[in-house]
């Protein structure tokens, strides 16, 4: 990773957490390029079955783009905001594209760790999941977000209420009446 | 649902999370008047994975301080001191204090979900039923009530003694004796059974054993006073379970359902896993109640044995143990348990009891502790193992709910197989053993391979499960076929599950897992084998026809994957395997019969090298030949079958020479005798299906050949420029095509018929010249086949087939000189390329792909040519036809093209040639 891009990175990063939308445009592609590039890797020996650890791929990505030393953990925590959504993006992507393989083209079966412990811990069909949290989206915008950042980027409850801007306890209770609508949807 | 109910639905779900699960419905009867918002607020809760057991029961003060209850009293009765306590509450040993006569006494204080005035009526309801238990292994129920505090307690003889299982271990006790410990134990639990009391919540705390080695059972039926009523549904469940241990609870009572008899079988089932190897059959520690849920209730526990000697991690695969067991080891167990002596019998009677489906355990604990005692004295015992068959159908039962699940449930099962494999093995010296294994083993791939792929193929999201299933059947045959060698049946049935597995592989016309190469392999195996087993016993006809059957299969799927070189000697092999079984027997007809399809399937495999003057050649052997062993024996149906099947593959063959000669510019005088000929032995096939069809009316296949041959008769004539009399062939077609769709509305290859049908219409009108009713026929064909398609994503025909209608479709339009229309229809056949790739990617693609882009090519060429060379029409038309050329070339020059396709790459470069010329001015 060029030293010069994790700079740029970084200082988007801290224009975007100040609200600079303009710099937040800037970024995404970054972090989408960077995500798939991991999740491409890493998904490219998978087997079905195969545990993926998306938080993990997150983290590969924000020590990769961002510089540690100069930001601080709710830079962090607006990183992953804005991965979640990507990451569910190239995971959704990849397992419409396994799905549609020649190959294993069951549905993808995708075990979460850490912060997933949404329905039982049980393999989610991540193409259900998507469809069910963009419904969920109708209804709620920022539970939806809720969700998007726990699951797909691992952020606690404090680093989405930061990014936010609302209380831990209100994600807390937004986020277990999504596990119990989305974990019913998924029945 | 709005925005505004959900906002609403949540905050009732808020709310009610916080209370416990029974009070929820309370809450939810005055706070959420609406039906709908209520069902979704219920499946909410029962869903919510946040759940726990923890959160569930009501914890009273009194509960956090016991010790501040010693010296109260409970009706008559002062508490002396804590005993224990557990979920249902605190027990406390206590005196009656009404100078009637100082007796020691159990007094438990209840902790419960339910109201106390609820307790203390069903209390009042039970007690004397309760009460009558008298039985040396009971704990007499003496008295019961309400607290001052309003606590519900009831009082129990007071019974000196240490849980059994505590017991067992302390004094160490031997196998026999713990067997016969539990026995008392059934004897106490048996009698309660036969005066209709269910204990519910049987567990080692709650059986004591005294000094004197007495067991006794404590709080007999109170768990159905304290919990909520049993077979109420779901809601109760966390209720139920939260009071009691989870431990030792059944599949039944996690899931709500009907507390019966065999539940307690189920809990005695545990106590007596406990016993005998000191550990429970589940881990449940730490888990969430779903998640508990779905370990109890879905997973098989390990072998009791299993669990002595590896722990958990080996679990599964119990229902192939046998019973090793033999009479000298029996004799050996001394102090405890040791593996040995678990194995077998021991296993099976302790797993029969904790089947997951009451009717599968012991009918009675009687029973249960007949087994016991039966094999306490060396007796044969009831209990067998589960069959393998039960075990995969309850797995394809479940599969139907949810492929995703059942999968993990499968590779349990599968890992079982390979430690019996394994063990299988390791026991190699008692041969007969072995060979039981080798069968059981043979059976599961069988089974495995033939009967749940089967069930299980045509669900959505189940090629996963399946591409797992076979690849591990295919792991255990070939570590079997390293000892198949000197077992030629074993060897035999090794080679035709081969054989079979390729098929599931490779087939082409199903939804199968398209794994050519795999099953290619597998084919090759097969032959490998039966090869070994001609070479062995040259005259036995048996290993012939398999020989022949897989070499047939084989050559089939070389020639699908165009690797001609090995598909021709596969087929001549077919073919001299054919002739050798008529020399053995000339006057056999049914080896004269597969000389008939052998003869086809060489001439298959010569399309490339020989091109289809020579295939069609021996497509006229194959004639010959089904004309003689008809003539011989007319009246055979397979006979008839086998020679209508071979006119109309002639036929066919010599309308394909004749398309590809028109299409290389060879003289009409050449190609029409060929159309001629076709159309007289697709004459000839419609008669001798129409009287297949009338003498044996059952057989739908015959209504299909009519229907098959019908067509072929329609499109010849309208080859021949008698497209008018055709026409009434290929609506008989359609009629009866039609019927038999209609019969099985969900099955889309018999609608892909129809579709198909309605294609050979177009033609047919558009040889005649009615363009316009050829695109409406084809148009008809597409709507059923993109129906098809969108039914059956995967599915690599119809794609090809919906493909292929378009293009046709293009053409008609091109002709008709409607360009644009025309490149709109090649571009939708493009189109299902791109979806066709991404389920495959073999050389057929790249042909197609070709094709498409060459016909999009020339309607780009059509399109310049009416607007005076327009420059832009030109460059798409050349950008086309180069990729279309690119992708031939690159066949050609890894020698996959056959041979029909260079014409088109002299095509293309004719075409290629118009759009090099400059534009006109």
């Amino acid at each position: 990773m060029a030293e010069e891009l994790t700079a740029g990175v970084t200082g988007l990063l801290r224009q975007a957490q100040r609200g600079d939308r303009a710099a937040l445009d800037e970024l995404l592609p970054l972090v989408y390029r960077e995500l798939r590039g991991i999740a491409s890797r890493q998904l490219a020996g998978e087997r079905p079955g195969h545990t993926l650890q998306a938080t993990a791929l997150v983290n590969e990505a924000y020590l990769r783009l961002v510089d540690q030393h100069s930001v601080d953990w709710r830079n962090r925590a607006h990183f992953f905001s804005i991965a979640a959504e990507t990451m569910r993006r190239v995971l959704v992507n990849h397992a419409i594209s396994r799905r549609s393989e020649k190959r294993g083209a069951g549905a993808t079966l995708l075990a979460l760790d850490e912060a997933a412990d949404l329905p039982g811990r049980r393999e989610i069909d991540l193409i259900l999941l998507d469809e069910a949290l963009t419904r969920l989206a109708e209804l709620d915008r920022e539970q939806a977000r809720v969700v998007e950042m726990k699951f797909f980027a691992g952020l606690s409850n404090g680093e989405v209420a930061e990014v936010l801007g609302t209380s831990e306890s209100s994600v807390k209770r937004e986020w277990r009446s999504a596990k119990a609508w989305l974990a019913a949807q998924l029945a | 649902m709005t925005p505004d109910t959900w906002k609403e639905i949540k905050r009732i779900f808020d709310a009610a999370v916080e209370l416990a699960p029974p009070e929820r419905h309370v809450f939810l009867d005055s706070a959420c008047p609406d039906p709908a918002a209520r069902r979704e607020v219920e499946r909410m809760l029962a869903a919510d994975p946040d759940t726990s057991l923890d959160e569930s029961p009501l914890s009273h003060f009194a509960f956090d301080e016991p010790s501040r209850l010693v010296g109260t009293r409970a009706g008559r009765y002062r508490l002396t001191g804590e005993i224990a306590r557990g979920g249902m509450g605190v027990v406390f040993a206590a005196v009656r204090d009404d100078g009637e006569f100082q007796q020691k006494v159990a007094v438990k204080l209840i902790k419960s979900g339910l109201q106390t005035e609820t307790i203390a009526r069903r209390f009042r309801h039970e007690r004397q039923i309760l009460a009558s238990l008298e039985h040396p292994h009971i704990a007499r129920l003496l008295d019961g009530g309400v607290t001052e505090d309003g606590l519900p307690f009831y009082v129990m003889e007071f019974v000196e003694g240490v849980p059994i299982d505590a017991y067992c271990r302390a004094r160490d006790l031997s196998l026999d004796a713990r067997l016969e410990l539990f026995r008392q134990v059934c004897a106490a639990v048996s009698y309660a059974h036969r005066r209709l009391i269910v204990h519910r919540d049987l567990k080692p705390s709650n059986i004591l054993v005294t000094d004197a080695g007495e067991a006794k059972l404590l709080d007999f039926g109170i768990a159905k006073v304290i919990t909520h009523g049993d077979g109420n549904g779901g809601r109760e469940t966390a209720t139920q379970l939260g009071l009691m241990t989870p431990d030792y609870a059944s599949p039944e009572q996690f899931r709500g359902e009907q507390v019966t008899t065999a539940t307690d079988v189920y809990s005695l089932g545990v106590v007596l896993y406990q016993l005998l190897t000191g550990e429970l059959p589940y881990d449940l520690t730490g888990l969430r109640l779903d998640e508990m849920l779905r370990l109890v209730c879905e997973t098989e526990p390990p072998r009791p044995s299993r669990m002595m000697t590896g722990g958990r991690s080996e679990s599964a695969g119990s229902e192939f143990e046998t019973r090793p067991l033999e009479g000298q080891e029996r004799g050996k167990r001394g102090s405890g348990a040791n593996p040995q002596s678990l194995k077998g019998d021991l296993d099976n009677i302790v797993l029969k009891a904790l089947k997951k489906e009451p009717e599968r355990r012991y009918e009675s604990v009687e029973q249960f502790s007949e087994d016991v005692r039966r094999y306490l004295e060396e007796l044969p015992i009831s209990a067998r193992p589960d069959t393998f068959s039960y075990r995969a159908s309850k797995f394809v039962k479940r599969n139907r709910v949810g492929v995703l699940a059942a999968s993990l449930v499968f590779l349990a099962l599968i890992a079982g197989i390979v430690g019996t494999t394994y063990q299988a093995r390791a026991a190699r010296r008692e041969r007969e053993r072995a060979e039981k294994r080798f069968e059981q083993v043979r059976k599961l791939a069988n089974n495995v391979v033939f009967k749940y792929h089967d069930a299980i193929a045509d669900l959505p999201g189940a090629t996963a499960t399946r591409e797992m299933l076979v690849k591990d059947a295919l792991e255990y045959l070939d570590n079997l076929s390293q000892d198949a060698q000197d077992n030629p049946s074993l060897a035999q049935e090794l080679a035709l599950t081969y054989l079979k597995i390729g098929n599931v592989q490779g087939e082409a016309y199903r939804a199968n897992l398209g794994d050519s190469a795999g099953a290619l392999v597998s084919y090759r195996k097969s032959v490998e084998i039966l090869e070994g087993l001609v070479g062995k016993d040259p005259a036995n006809v048996g290993h012939l026809k398999n020989l022949r059957q897989a070499g047939h299969q084989m050559a089939l799927l070389l020639v699908r994957l165009q690797r001609w070189k090995e598909a021709e000697e596969t087929g001549q092999k077919v073919l001299d395997i054919s002739r050798r079984l008529v020399e053995l027997d000339p006057n056999n007809q049914e080896y004269r019969i597969l000389l008939v399809r052998s003869y086809h399937v060489k001439g298959e495999t010569m399309e490339f090298s020989g091109g289809d003057e020579e295939t069609a050649e021996w497509f006229r052997r194959a004639v010959r030949e089904g004309e003689e062993t008809y003539a011989k024996n007319p009246a055979d149906e397979l006979g008839r079958r086998s020679l209508a099947t071979a006119l109309q593959r002639l036929g066919t063959r010599l309308e394909f020479r004749a398309e590809h000669l028109r299409e290389v510019g060879a003289p009409e005088a050449e190609i029409m005798p060929l159309y001629v000929e076709a159309e007289g032995l697709h004459r000839r096939t419609v008669e001798m299906s129409e009287a297949l069809r009338r003498d044996f009316p059952q057989v739908e296949v015959y209504s299909r050949f009519v229907a098959a041959a019908s067509i072929n008769v329609g499109t010849a004539m309208a080859r021949v420029g008698k497209g008018e009399e055709g026409k009434p062939y290929i609506l008989r077609a359609l009629e009866i095509l039609r019927a038999i769709s209609a019969r099985d509305p969900k099955n889309n290859e018999a609608k892909r018929d129809v579709a198909e049908t309605w294609q050979y219409m177009a033609f047919a009108r558009d040889a005649m010249g009615q363009s316009g009713e050829a695109v409406k026929a084809n148009l008809e064909s597409v709507r059923i086949l993109e129906e098809i398609t969108t039914n059956d994503p995967s599915n690599f025909e119809f794609l090809k087939q919906t493909h292929l209608t378009y293009n046709k479709t293009g053409d008609i339009f091109l002709k008709q000189g409607k360009r644009a229309d025309a490149l709109a229809y090649y571009r939708k056949g493009m189109a299902y390329v791109a979806r066709m790739s991404t389920l495959n990617d073999n050389l057929q693609i790249a042909v197609l792909r070709s094709e498409s882009n060459r016909k999009i090519g020339e309607a780009h060429l059509a399109i310049a040519a009416a607007d005076d060379g327009d420059s832009g029409a030109l460059a798409e038309a050349r950008a086309h036809l180069l990729k279309a050329q690119e992708e031939l070339i690159n066949l050609r020059r890894r020698n996959e093209l056959g041979k029909n396709y260079e014409h088109k790459l002299a095509l293309i470069s004719a075409e290629l040639e118009k759009t090099a010329r400059p534009a006109v001015p």
